[in-house]
This record gives C-alpha cells, sequence and structure tokens, in this order.
C-alpha cells in the first residue's frame, strides 16, 4: 500500500490542494471574519441609536441651578451643554453638572432601600413598604427627631418646615449658605435672604473662596475676565490656587488664620475712621466692638497670618474706599470666620447694597421665611447627644454635612438613627441608617431656587425626562409619607406636579419678576404671562423666574454682632514651622459627594485634580522629609492616621498638606466597595463644623 | 462662488490666560467621543484623555511660582504629520476637505508606532476593554462607535458633528457644511470661552486672525509639524518657558 | 532511537544530563507562555508600558536579538556570496541562531501588537511611506528564507538522510543557497536597515531624528553596518559558549580570529561613521529647539551614556580585535567580542528606551519605566526557545562541521 505512493504524488497533492484551496472562499472568507470579528468584539458597546432632539432644563445639582440643554435619543440624555444666555449660568456648566446624565446608573445607585448596621459591616436591603414600617416605630418612639434640609428654599423645604411645626418632636435645620446664616446670625433675624452682588463689586475681598473654582455658577470666571480691569479682586489664600493666579492680587497668609486677618482689617476701618455713620449707628454694640477690636493690631495679626502690617493696613483701606466692595469666604470657612468677614461687610456698608450683599424678598408662593425661620434649628446649636433621628433630604446632590458633627449630636452607644432620603449609597459607619432610594435628576420634577452669587432672586423647574425607577421617591412625595407616618397633615398633599403648580400659579398670581424663556432665549415681564400656564411651561421648558431687583429695606437692619464676635475662637498660635493638615475639596466637581464615574479623566486618568487621598506638598517640605513626587505618605494627627499619596506642586504653601476630600477611589465601584479613608476624621472641627488646619507629622512609607 | 472657495483647514486657538484648569473640556470630549471612564488599574499614564489640560508653570518655588493651563489636545498637524507618516496599515489619514488627521481605529492594530511618533503625547493606547457602569453605556453618542482594547485613538476634532454638519450641508443642497454648525465639544463646554475653534483657511475667522496675533504660539513649532492648534497668552513668562524647551527644564517623575 | 538521531563521529552527553539542561528552560518557556496567555487575553495592560512608554522592554529587545541574530546573514554573505571557505564551519549554527532571533521577535511582536489578527491589514492597506511597513515585510520574507535556510541542516540529520527523496531534496535545496544567501542578505540588510530608520524618521522625537540619506535617515544605514559588524562576533560568542557548555571544541581556534578580525574591521567602521553622525547630530538638534546638552542632564542618562557607547564598548573592542596580539589570546578576543556585542545592545536602548523617556513638551517630565513580570516572562520564553531550539540542533544536527575532524584527531 505504502510504496505505491511515490514523493511525486505526495507532493503534488499537497501543492495541489494548497492551490485549491487558495482559490476556494475558504481563506479569504476566514481572514473577512477575523477581520470583522476583531471590530466586533461582543463585549464592545454598541451605542444605540433613535431621533436627536434637544430638550431644555435645569440642573439641580447644587443652588446655582445652570440651565442646561440635553441632547437625547428617544427620551434618553447623551449629553449636556449650558442654555446659551441663561441668566444664571450664561450658558456654563460645571464639570459635575456637564456630566449629570450618568448619575441615573451610577454604580452607587440604591435600587432598594437598605438598613446599615450600626458599624455598616453589613446591610440588608428592604421593600418600601417595610422600611416605612420600621421607620414608622422608629420615629413615634423618639423624642428629637432633626429634618436636614441642604437646599433650604425649595417648595419641599416649607413642607418639611410645616411638618416641623405640626409634630411636637421634629424640628427643622435647614442648612442655608454659610455667609447668609451669619447676616442671620448677627442681623438676629432667622428669615433675611441675601445674596452676593459679586457682578457690580468694584472690589472683591476673597477669604480663600475659589471664586473661579466653584464657589458660585460656573460663569463666574469668564464675567470677571470680561470686566478685567474694572474690577479689583483680592485672594487672601496660603495656596495659589486657580482663583488666586487670576486675582488681581494675591495675599499669602497661614492657613487658619483668616479669622485673625478679618478682625484686623475690622480694626483698621474703626481706628481710621473708615466706617460711614449709618454703619455705625447700625450696630448697636459697637463700643463693646471697638474694645474687643483694639486687640487686633495689625502688627499683632501679621505674627500669626504671615501677612505684612502695612499690606493689612492697605488691605482694609481698599475694601473701604473701592466701593461697592464685598467680602466673601470659603464654604468651608468655620462660623467664626465667616461672622468676622461679614461684620467687614457690615461697616464697609456692603449689606443691602448693590454691588455688595443684597437683600432678597420673599420668593411668592411659599409659606412664609419667616413662619419657617421659627421651626428652624441650627444643627450646632443642638446639644450634644440629643438627637435620636436625624432625618437627611440628600437627595440633590448628596449630603456635605460633616459625619463627625451628626455624630456629636446623635445619643450616644451607637442607639442614634439617620433615615437618608438619597439615591445613592452614603455610609455613616456611627449610626443605625436607613437610606430611602430617591430618584436623581431628569427623572423627577423639582423646583430649585437661583445662585447666591447674584442680587436677585431666583427660582426654576428641573423637569423629569425620564422614568423614575420603582421604588424611588422624590422629596415631594417622601414628604408626604413622612407627614403620613407621623399622621401629621399637611397644606399641601398631591403628586409632585400638583404641588409645583400650585406654587407657580401663586408665583404667577403676584404678577412679579421676569421669566427667561428658552424658546425666544428673551427675558419677559410676568405681567406679560397671560395664564399660569404660560409661566408654568416656560419654567418646564428650562427658563427661569427672576425677582425684581426689590429687596428688604437695610436701613432698618440692625446689628448686635458681639455675642458672635467675642465667641470667636481663639486662632491657635502654632510656631510657624509646625506641619499642618487641611482637608480640601478642589473643586466644585466633588464636593464629598457623588459624581460621574467619567470623572476620573479629570482625576485618575491626568492628575488635573487630587484623587482620593492625594495631597498636595511643597518641594522644599517634601525635601525635608525625602519624600517624591508619588510617594506614599503617613500622616498622623492627634485624631488618627491615614496614608496618602504626595504630589508635589510649587503653588502649596511650605509646612502645609493639602488632602483631598474626595471620597471615591474608582468611579466605576460602588462607594460600598470603596476602601477610601477620609482625611476630615484626622482634623479638628471648629464651629459649624468646618475642619480647621491641624498640627501633624509625616513620614515617608516605603512600600 | 462656492466651488472656488478653498476647502476650510480646521484649528483651535486656546486663550491660556482665560482657563481656570476646570477640566470641562476634558469630560466634554469623553462624553462625545465615547470614551469610557478609567478602570481601578488606570494611573495617569494609562489613562485616555483625547483633551488633557496640564499645567505649565515658570519654575519658581512658592511664593513666585506662577501657573497656567494648557490643553492639549492632537495639534492637528498639518506638516509631515509625524503620527500619520508612520502608520503601517494607513490607520491615519489626513483629510484634505478639513485637514483634520482622522484615526482609523478599525484598521488599527495596536504597534503604538504613532505614539513613539507624536511629540505632543495626543495619542491614546486602550490598554483596557472599554467598560461602562451597568446602563451607563444607554448615554453614548450615537454618531460614534466605541472602541476596543488594543487600538490606538485620539481627537479628531470631534468627527462626528463634522459628519453631521457635512450631512445637514447635503440635506440643504449646499457643498460645505456651514462653520455655524461645526464646532467641538470642548470648545462649546468651556466656561471661560478659553477654546476657540474655527476655519484658518477663512482670513476673516476669529480664530484666523486671533492665530496671527503677537500673543499667539504653538507648542513646539521648530519640529516644522505646523500644528492648527494655537495658544496665546499675553504673559511674558509663558512665551519664555514654551520656548524654552522641556530638555533644558528637565523634572524628575517616576512612578513606574 | 536517541543514539541513532546522533551524527556519526561526534559524542554528546547523555540523554539524563541532556534532560537535565533542557528541564530548566522548558519550565521557564511554561512561564512565559502563561505570561503570553496573560497578555492576550486580558490586553496589555498587563505590562507596564503606558502612553509614554508606549514602546517598552520587548521592542528594544527585538531590536536587540535582530541586531544580534544578523550573524546569520551576514556569515551567509561572506561564504557563499563572497566565498570565504573558512566560515563553513559556523554556517549552520549561524543560521540556526539567526532562525531562533527572528522567529522570536516575530513571536514576541505578535504579543506586543493590541490586535495581532489584524497585523496582516499591513499587506492589505500598506502604506509605503512607513517604515514599519518596510521592517514587516522583510521581516515576513527574511524569516521564510531562513525557514529555507535551515532545511537543509535539519535534512542531514544522519536518520533524516536514509530517506533517499531527503537527500535529494537537500542536494537540490544546496545548490540553491547561493540564491537564498543572497536574497537574505539583501531582505536582512534593509530589515536591519529599516528598523534603524523607525527610529530615525521620528521628526518629532529629535533625539532620534536623523536627516535623510537619499530616502533613509543615518539610522538605516548606521543600523546596517553595526549589525554586520557584531554579528560575527556574537558567532564568535555563541561558539565559544556552546563548545564551554558541551566542553568541547567545536571549530579550529583560527575561526574564532577570523570571526574576531571580520568584526573588528567593520566596527571601526562604524564607529568613525557613528561619531560623525553624532556630531552632525549635536550641531543641528538646536535648530529644533532642542539644546543636545539638554538631553544628557539626566543622571541616569547623562553624557556617560554616550561615551561608554562610542568609546568604551565601540572603539575600544575594535582596536582590540583588529589587533593580531588580542585575537591570538582567546580570553581577550572573546572579551572584546563581548564589550562589541555590549555596545550594539546599549545603542539599541539608547534608540529606544532613552528616546522614550526624554520630554519633548515644555511641561512634560522625565519618566522612567519598569517592565512588568509578564513584560520579563514573555521574553524570557524567547530565550528559553532559542536554547531549546539550539540545544536540539547542537545535539541532533550538524551545527559545526569540524566537530568531527577536531575529535578525530
Ligand atoms: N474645612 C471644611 N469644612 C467643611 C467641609 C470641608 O470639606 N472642609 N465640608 C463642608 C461642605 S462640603 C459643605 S457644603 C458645608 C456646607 O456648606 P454651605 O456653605 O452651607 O453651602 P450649601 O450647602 O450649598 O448651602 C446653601 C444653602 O443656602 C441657601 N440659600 C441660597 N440662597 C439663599 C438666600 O438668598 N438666602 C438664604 N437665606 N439662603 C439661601 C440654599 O437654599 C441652601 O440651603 O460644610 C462643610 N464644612
Ligand atoms: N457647581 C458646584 N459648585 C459647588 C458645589 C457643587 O456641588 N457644585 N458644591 C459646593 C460645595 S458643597 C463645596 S464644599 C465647594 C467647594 O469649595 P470650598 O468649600 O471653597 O472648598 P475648597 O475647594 O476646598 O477650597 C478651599 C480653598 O481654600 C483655601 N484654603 C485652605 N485653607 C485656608 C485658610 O486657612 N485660609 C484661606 N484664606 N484659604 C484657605 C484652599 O487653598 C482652597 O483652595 O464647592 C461648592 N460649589
Ligand atoms: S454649578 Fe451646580 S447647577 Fe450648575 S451645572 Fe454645576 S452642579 Fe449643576
Ligand atoms: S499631534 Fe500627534 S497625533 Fe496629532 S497630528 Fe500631530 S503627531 Fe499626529
Ligand atoms: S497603533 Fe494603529 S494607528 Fe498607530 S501606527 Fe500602529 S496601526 Fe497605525
Ligand atoms: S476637538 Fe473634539 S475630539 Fe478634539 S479634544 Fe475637543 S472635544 Fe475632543
Ligand atoms: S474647559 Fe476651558 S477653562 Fe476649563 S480647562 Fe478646558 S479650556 Fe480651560
Ligand atoms: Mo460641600
Amino acid at each position: 500500500m505504502n510504496s505505491k505512493i511515490t514523493r511525486r504524488e505526495v507532493l503534488q497533492f499537497v501543492g495541489g490542494s494548497a492551490l485549491g484551496v487558495l482559490l476556494s472562499p475558504l481563506p479569504w472568507k476566514v481572514l473577512d471574519d477575523t477581520a470583522i470579528w476583531t471590530q466586533n468584539w461582543p463585549w464592545t458597546p454598541k451605542p444605540k441609536r433613535g431621533d436627536i432632539a434637544y430638550r431644555t432644563t435645569t440642573c439641580t445639582l447644587c443652588q446655582s441651578s445652570c440651565g442646561m440643554r440635553a441632547r437625547t435619543i428617544g427620551a434618553q440624555p447623551v449629553s449636556l451643554a449650558g442654555t446659551q444666555h441663561h441668566p444664571f449660568n450664561q450658558g456654563a456648566l460645571c464639570t459635575s453638572g456637564l456630566l449629570a446624565h450618568h448619575l441615573r446608573y451610577h454604580p452607587s445607585r440604591v435600587k432598594q432601600a437598605l438598613k446599615f448596621s450600626v458599624q455598616a459591616k453589613s446591610h440588608s436591603t428592604l421593600s418600601a413598604d417595610d422600611a416605612f414600617r420600621e421607620l414608622s416605630a422608629v420615629l413615634k418612639n423618639s423624642s428629637s427627631v432633626v429634618i436636614v434640609d441642604e437646599r433650604a428654599g425649595r417648595t419641599v423645604s416649607a413642607l418639611y418646615a410645616e411638618l416641623a411645626a405640626s409634630a411636637r418632636t421634629v424640628s427643622y435645620a435647614p442648612v442655608s449658605a454659610r455667609g447668609i446664616s451669619s447676616l442671620n446670625r448677627l442681623a438676629g433675624n432667622a428669615s433675611l435672604q441675601a445674596g452676593y452682588d459679586v457682578d457690580n463689586a468694584k472690589c472683591i475681598l476673597s477669604f480663600g473662596a475659589p471664586l473661579f473654582d466653584g464657589w458660585g455658577t460656573p460663569s463666574l470666571a469668564a464675567r470677571f475676565f470680561d470686566k478685567r480691569g474694572t474690577q479689583k479682586l483680592i485672594q487672601i489664600e496660603p495656596v495659589r490656587s486657580r482663583t488666586a493666579e487670576m486675582a488681581s492680587k494675591w495675599i499669602v497668609s497661614r492657613p487658619g488664620t483668616d479669622l485673625a486677618a478679618a478682625l484686623s482689617f475690622a480694626h483698621v476701618l474703626l481706628e481710621e475712621r473708615l466706617v460711614s455713620a449709618s454703619a455705625l449707628k447700625s450696630i448697636t454694640d459697637i463700643d463693646e466692638l471697638a474694645l474687643f477690636l483694639g486687640a487686633f493690631t495689625p502688627e499683632v495679626v501679621s505674627k500669626q497670618t504671615g501677612i505684612p502690617p502695612a499690606t493689612l493696613r492697605e488691605t482694609a483701606r481698599a475694601i473701604a474706599s473701592q466701593t461697592p466692595s464685598v467680602c466673601v469666604t470659603s464654604h468651608a470657612a468655620g462660623d467664626d470666620v465667616q461672622d468676622a468677614v461679614m461684620l467687614l461687610n457690615i461697616l464697609t456698608g456692603a449689606v443691602g447694597t448693590q454691588g455688595g450683599i443684597t437683600l432678597r424678598a420673599e420668593i411668592p408662593g411659599m409659606r412664609s421665611a419667616a413662619a419657617s425661620a421659627k421651626q428652624s434649628v441650627q444643627i450646632d446649636d443642638l446639644p450634644d447627644h440629643s438627637v435620636n433621628v436625624f432625618i437627611l433630604d440628600e437627595s440633590l446632590s448628596g449630603s456635605s454635612i460633616p459625619d463627625t458633627l451628626l455624630q456629636d449630636k446623635l445619643v450616644s452607644g451607637g442607639q442614634g438613627v439617620i433615615i437618608s432620603l438619597s439615591p445613592f449609597v452614603t455610609p455613616r459607619p456611627f449610626a443605625l441608617q436607613y437610606i430611602i432610594p430617591s430618584t436623581v435628576m431628569f427623572e423627577t420634577l423639582g423646583d430649585t431656587t437661583g445662585p447666591f452669587d447674584a442680587a436677585r432672586s431666583g427660582l426654576a423647574l428641573s423637569s423629569a425626562l425620564l422614568p423614575a425607577p420603582d421604588g424611588t421617591l422624590d422629596a415631594l412625595q417622601f414628604v408626604q409619607k413622612c407627614a403620613e407616618t407621623l399622621s401629621v397633615s399637611l397644606s399641601s398633599t398631591g403628586s409632585s406636579e400638583e404641588i409645583l403648580k400650585k406654587r407657580i400659579g401663586a408665583l404667577h398670581a403676584s404678577k412679579r419678576g421676569q421669566v427667561f424663556m428658552t424658546s425666544t432665549g428673551e427675558t419677559t415681564d410676568v405681567k406679560q404671562l397671560a395664564t399660569a400656564d404660560d409661566l408654568w411651561n416656560a419654567l418646564v421648558e428650562g427658563g427661569c423666574w427672576i425677582d425684581e431687583a426689590v429687596g428688604v429695606n437695610a436701613r432698618a437692619l440692625s446689628f448686635r454682632v458681639m455675642p458672635s464676635i467675642k465667641h470667636t475662637r481663639q486662632t491657635q498660635t502654632t510656631d510657624s514651622n509646625t506641619l499642618l493638615v487641611y482637608p480640601i475639596v478642589e473643586s466644585s466637581a466633588y464636593s464629598g459627594k457623588t459624581v460621574s464615574p467619567l470623572m476620573s479623566k479629570v482625576s485618575q486618568e491626568s492628575g488635573l485634580r487630587l484623587s482620593a487621598q492625594d495631597a498636595y506638598l511643597n518641594p522644599v517640605t517634601a525635601a525635608a522629609h525625602q519624600i517624591e513626587h508619588g510617594s506614599t505618605v503617613a500622616l498622623r494627627t492627634k485624631n488618627g492616621t491615614m496614608n496618602v499619596r504626595a504630589k508635589l506642586d510649587a503653588r502649596t504653601m511650605p509646612d502645609v498638606i493639602f488632602v483631598s476630600c474626595t471620597a471615591q477611589s474608582c468611579g466605576n465601584q460602588s462607594a460600598i466597595a470603596s476602601s477610601a479613608q477620609d482625611v476630615r476624621l484626622l482634623c479638628e472641627v471648629s464651629s459649624g463644623g468646618s475642619y480647621t488646619p491641624t498640627p501633624v507629622t509625616i513620614q515617608k512609607v516605603y512600600l | 462662488m462656492e466651488t472656488t472657495q478653498k476647502s476650510p483647514r480646521y484649528g483651535m486657538v486656546i486663550d491660556v490666560d482665560r482657563c481656570t484648569g476646570c477640566g470641562n473640556c476634558m469630560v466634554a470630549c469623553a462624553v462625545e467621543n465615547n470614551v469610557p471612564p478609567a478602570q481601578a488599574k488606570v494611573t495617569e499614564r494609562t489613562g485616555m484623555t483625547w483633551m488633557r489640560v496640564s499645567k505649565l508653570d515658570n519654575g519658581l518655588p512658592f511664593p513666585e511660582n506662577r501657573s497656567v493651563y494648557l490643553p492639549v489636545s492632537c495639534q492637528q498637524c498639518d506638516h509631515h504629520t509625524p503620527c500619520q507618516s508612520v502608520c503601517p496599515q494607513n490607520a491615519v489619514e489626513y483629510d484634505i476637505e478639513s485637514g483634520i488627521v482622522a484615526q482609523i481605529p478599525v484598521r488599527c492594530f495596536g504597534c503604538r508606532y504613532c505614539m513613539t511618533a507624536c511629540p505632543y503625547h495626543a495619542r491614546y493606547y486602550n490598554w483596557f476593554d472599554p467598560e461602562w457602569a451597568d446602563g451607563i453605556e444607554r448615554t453614548l453618542n450615537p454618531d460614534v462607535s466605541a472602541r476596543m482594547r488594543g487600538v490606538v485613538e485620539k481627537c479628531n476634532f470631534c468627527h462626528g458633528r463634522l459628519q453631521a454638519a457635512r450631512a445637514k450641508a447635503a440635506a440643504d443642497g449646499r457643498k460645505t457644511e456651514s462653520e455655524s454648525d461645526y464646532t467641538t465639544a470642548c470648545a462649546e463646554c468651556c466656561p471661560t470661552q478659553a477654546i476657540r475653534f474655527g476655519n484658518l483657511a477663512d482670513p476673516k475667522s476669529e480664530v484666523s486672525i486671533l492665530s496671527k496675533s503677537p500673543s499667539a504660539f504653538r507648542l513646539l513649532e521648530d519640529l516644522g509639524t505646523e500644528p492648527k492648534v494655537y495658544f496665546r497668552s499675553e504673559q511674558e513668562w509663558v512665551h519664555t518657558i514654551v520656548k524654552k524647551t522641556s530638555s533644558s527644564e528637565l523634572k524628575e517623575h517616576s512612578n513606574g | 532511537m536517541d543514539k541513532q538521531l546522533i551524527a556519526r563521529g561526534v559524542t554528546r552527553t547523555s540523554l539524563k544530563n541532556f534532560y537535565l539542561w533542557i528541564l530548566p528552560w522548558c519550565l521557564l518557556l511554561a512561564v512565559g507562555l502563561y505570561a503570553v496567555f496573560l497578555c492576550l487575553a486580558k490586553g496589555l495592560n498587563q505590562t507596564n508600558m503606558d502612553n509614554r512608554f508606549s514602546f517598552g522592554l520587548w521592542i528594544y529587545l527585538d531590536l536587540t536579538v535582530i541586531a544580534l541574530g544578523a550573524g546569520a546573514f551576514f556569515t551567509g554573505f561572506l561564504l557563499y556570496v563572497l566565498k570565504r571557505k573558512e566560515l563553513k564551519a559556523v554556517i549552520n549554527s549561524a543560521v540556526v541562531i539567526g532562525f531562533i532571533c527572528y522567529s522570536g521577535a516575530v513571536a514576541v511582536l505578535g504579543v506586543d501588537v493590541g490586535q495581532p489578527l489584524r497585523s496582516w491589514f499591513t499587506f492589505w492597506h500598506p502604506n509605503v511611506h512607513s517604515m514599519l511597513t518596510e521592517v514587516t515585510f522583510c521581516i515576513t520574507c527574511y524569516l521564510t528564507v531562513l525557514a529555507i535556510e535551515y532545511i537543509p541542516v535539519v535534512l542531514k540529520n544522519r536518520k533524516l538522510k536514509k530517506v533517499p527523496s531527503m537527500l535529494v531534496f537537500e542536494f537540490e535545496l544546496h545548490k540553491l543557497m547561493v540564491v537564498f544567501a543572497a536574497v537574505g542578505t539583501f531582505l536582512s540588510f534593509f530589515h536591519q536597515g529599516s528598523l534603524g530608520g523607525l527610529y530615525g524618521v521620528l521628526v518629532g522625537r529629535p533625539f532620534a531624528f536623523r536627516p535623510a540619506l537619499g530616502i533613509w535617515p543615518t539610522t538605516f544605514f548606521l543600523f546596517i553596518l553595526s549589525a554586520a559588524a557584531v554579528g560575527p562576533s556574537f558567532i564568535m560568542l555563541t561558539t565559544w559558549a556552546a563548545s564551554k557548555i558541551s566542553r568541547k571544541s567545536l571549530v579550529k581556534p583560527d575561526v574564532y580570529r577570523y570571526l574576531g578580525k571580520i568584526s573588528g574591521s567593520l566596527l571601526i567602521f562604524y564607529i568613525i561613521l557613528k561619531a560623525v553622525d553624532t556630531m552632525f547630530w549635536i550641531n543641528t538638534v538646536s535648530t529644533k529647539g532642542f539644546s543636545p546638552a539638554g538631553f544628557y542632564r539626566m543622571q541616569e542618562f547623562g553624557t556617560w551614556i554616550l561615551f561608554t557607547e562610542i568609546v568604551v564598548l565601540g572603539l575600544v573592542p575594535a582596536i582590540m580585535l583588529l589587533s593580531r596580539r588580542v585575537r591570538a589570546n582567546q580570553k581577550l578576543l572573546i572579551t572584546a567580542g563581548a564589550m562589541a556585542c555590549a555596545g550594539i545592545v546599549l545603542n539599541r536602548y539608547v534608540m529606544t528606551i532613552q528616546t522614550l523617556a526624554l520630554p519633548t513638551l515644555p511641561f512634560d517630565v522625565f519618566m522612567s519605566y519598569v517592565p512588568s513580570w509578564q513584560e520579563v516572562a514573555t521574553f524570557l520564553a524567547v530565550l528559553s526557545y532559542g536554547m531549546l531550539v539550539y540545544s536540539f540542533s547542537f545535539r541532533y544536527l550538524t551545527l559545526f562541521p569540524q566537530e568531527r575532524e577536531i575529535q578525530s584527531v
């Protein structure tokens, strides 16, 4: 058999079949298929196609309430941009707002009610009915329930206040903008509302406020640049931040010394008689104040702040002479700093002035703010360990209330309960916590007030482009559920649309203010709109309402400042080579809140912003401790230790370490899986739940 | 008539004095072009940032340190386009109709030679499989297909938007896209309007005028790659530092 | 069976010893293949390459291995085309080494590219201006030529020779060898050159960029010349190593001296041109806005590297190899050969890694890169594969025809 096959035959067979295969479609088909397959891996997502449309609405992630235009496929937003010519944001959005359409699908999204045990080591899911049954028992057995509203001024805020007014055991704690709450405090009037009229100010003195980096609306930087030359910004900050870089003048100060600086400015204003008679008259305890300020001479304060006495004097003169001027602080500043800075505004006559702090009238259609204010409490003022239950409305953008503050106020022994209305998992490992799943932007109809860096107050609606997932509640439904549980009846009930329409109806009836309409890009007087529906439609289509420039008469105001000012914390006088650690948010984008996974572009993937557990360090300080860029560094304060990753940056003051507050270590991960440590737990807390620069020791960790 | 008109050459002029380093351009680009978010292991060196905002500083210590942000995307090199000439399989194309250097990811086999060739580090390799958290893939832009692991990609001046503008022109019976229909995502979402986009071939366009101003400069101009992305600054030190190339101002960084 | 496969007239170690020798290489190969699997299945995130170090260890070693493997083409060229009969003693070994180097390099490239299944697109949509296209075409063709050159070596195996048709085939093939050697030489020259051109054309990398002579940058010619210069040294080294490991004399001492002499003559020529090229580069690079001194500011990549490359591992071994006295001393001869090879290893390192490490943009920082274990293991797999192929070839094929002669003496 074998011997019959010759070599020639074998070769012929092999050669012939090789040629035959080549001529057949087989190899080409295989090549083609590999090409196609390598281009369409089944696990590579394919974008869905559909009808493209544009919808305008309002961003509710923060108070700026930016007008935004969503590009949608079907109903699904696929990209966002600012609404051109919108009076609130002039077409600009911030980074987190640009990615707001991802939040619906965030890995930390809560789909079912969750119950976390005290140590948060375990959690269980509950049905909505079971959750409210348990909450009902909890609420009925509690003698002190505090509802925390991180965005007062909404329609739901009024209902929270009403609930608190009707139920004996419940109180309402609106967390108002810091500077504004100082004004309330010093004026002894909790219902006073105000805004910073930065656009019309000739001189802005900023105590570390990141004006061009999330302090106000995202258009603030452009507005400032366009006025370049005519407006002066003096930035006092220990870091040459983005804002300091672009300011007209940057004054370097040691961290944690803003209070002393502010009081020295007040000292100079009084000493050099730069305060107008009417301003002096508005302060009822001016003599006591003058006595108190006597100690804060520029020469003394200079030693603490590191700012030369001459600079302190010049700056005080600038805010007094370049009027209208306005003094602002970072959101992160403590109440003591805020109060001292508000005192400066009172002394310069900025309060109630165009280009200063404008007083705002109540928005029509709401239960009176004055009435709400009566029920209000400040979390800070509550006695320690006196609260059984905190109800946190985190439905808009998560909570920014420091854990330590809540922990101090809750009854001890882990007996406290936290009820969060939240779209995301935001574990609070020190209390029994219920998370009631809430809707996110684009899933719900809601209202939002306008920016605080504007003279006039505003109102806008955010519309539901997508259906809310089963089992989620919006804040208006939640407050009604809570009322039901506590057997309280509210003045306004029904669907969110019914409740909001009622409010807009009242706004229309008042004939006050103007409305910006996205359909025309123009602003019209409310008076011109025939029906309440016209106003409603304009707002639902992403327009906004702006109040008339009428406000409270500032002359009627008088301030009693000493009770607040004299309780100010003694500025810590650390000697100048003590290392300090300080937490920074570093961007409007983070705020310790839940953001789109795509935010990794600006942090993890590029280092443009700090990632979780990153720290800015001056290269000189780093060299003194043998720390290199990227080294792991152990921080130790008297409150604990943590490891951070060093990022050397010559814009940072030597001997200060700024640590990111960002919690998410990877955007694609659920917060439950995140192991990031929170630097804030290492820092000392001052008044109002602010963290203060805290002495620290550092050491390079060799991995 | 339109037929005698020179075809457009798109370009950008970025005012670094207006750039606050907010990062909007970076995320807007990722949204527009379906660039995935980072996986846990991704670092600053393996990230995918078609637009990347870098910090440029004057090298002085605190408090004399001064800095600006430079948003750097593909510089759309017009002459001897470095990446295009080296690609073995024509996965990089220079579009004569627009002057845009386009990337064809489905033809790319991931050799990364183009990345070695690009002096602007504007090209990015998909080190990982793209991964969107469950559901976020519903927010992908239907005009741009998602890429896969193992290929290179980069800024293409929002090609999907150019296509859409061309489609619109065709539907309206025009030969070329109208410039008002075409802007890039990064320019559109810059809150300070630091990024200006337009047709450099049109002497009356804003970008064309800005690009000729004495405050304008380009990166690595001496290499002769003729980038179509210009920057501009009124600050003297910025010009000085940009002209002094990195090799004389080396700083060490290592996270290997 | 083992005994029957071994060539007549030579002795080989016991089968047990042979197994003990190959066992570690097999293990290393297995680990390496696992690393390859990881890279193919999970992607190149398994490596420490990144957007800056878009090329890493693999490309560097590919370039190195191919330069050293050049001994094959150059020996073939000298033997078959220039009729230098002395080289018959090492030609078989050279062909095997060339085959190993090229096939190993191709295998690593298959892992290095992100979409290996699309590699054939280069033939489908070739960009004729790309050096990489040139490299791909040459490497594919030359690997085929090497395989053909390898076949007669295999066919000369004692057992296979018994098959009459194989003998005929081998004889016919042998007659064609001149043609293959010439084609192979051309392809390999071209290929070496293209690898040099790969970096030399990079206008965006002034550190690597060189002006064109004709249509190729100077690195094209320098790569050819340097590979031709160290190829014989590498053949010398491998022959010497094989002889040390097998504890046998494989070639007559004059073969070593002859290889050393060829290497030396070419190396001195190369070093002079390299020095001229460097001078020229130093004087022109500043027109690109880069200061030449700037490239050498970092400690790691100081001017010492340039000095080492050109003088210590270039000029010095060249002079040594050219000296009859040095060549007469085997220790010195081998040392000089090793230095020459090290010089080229360093040159390829400078071209690949240093080029990428140096910043280009004003805000760039100098970066370092350390390969991951997967990268190292993948390369060790190629080394093991080479060791195994060579060991089997050495045991069963006639790599050194003089061996029998020497042993019978
Ligand atoms: N050092 C330090 N301290 C911190 C933190 C930190 O990271 N570091 N974290 C902190 C964080 S992130 C935050 S957000 C803060 C809290 O920060 P706050 O400064 O309290 O800011 P918001 O929560 O935005 O509060 C805005 C409130 O002001 C209200 N508002 C808006 N306009 C007006 C108006 O015209 N009149 C009145 N009366 N109210 C108005 C809104 O309705 C809303 O309730 O605490 C923090 N404390
Ligand atoms: N669009 C949008 N904007 C937002 C938010 C949002 O959700 N969306 N959130 C808001 C919220 S909640 C927050 S917390 C903020 C974040 O804004 P901020 O609360 O202002 O916090 P940081 O970004 O940390 O900025 C604090 C700055 O103060 C400086 N600094 C640190 N210590 C001192 C000091 O002792 N004295 C002085 N003078 N300066 C010091 C630091 O350099 C740092 O740049 O963004 C707010 N803005
Ligand atoms: S500033 Fe606030 S409202 Fe505006 S886009 Fe950003 S998060 Fe939304
Ligand atoms: S910048 Fe880089 S990627 Fe863009 S065209 Fe130039 S070489 Fe190519
Ligand atoms: S990586 Fe892709 S685009 Fe770049 S050179 Fe290779 S094939 Fe071309
Ligand atoms: S032009 Fe388009 S693709 Fe290029 S960086 Fe801007 S957004 Fe990205
Ligand atoms: S969006 Fe504009 S301001 Fe923000 S980083 Fe980009 S260029 Fe700069
Ligand atoms: Mo915050």
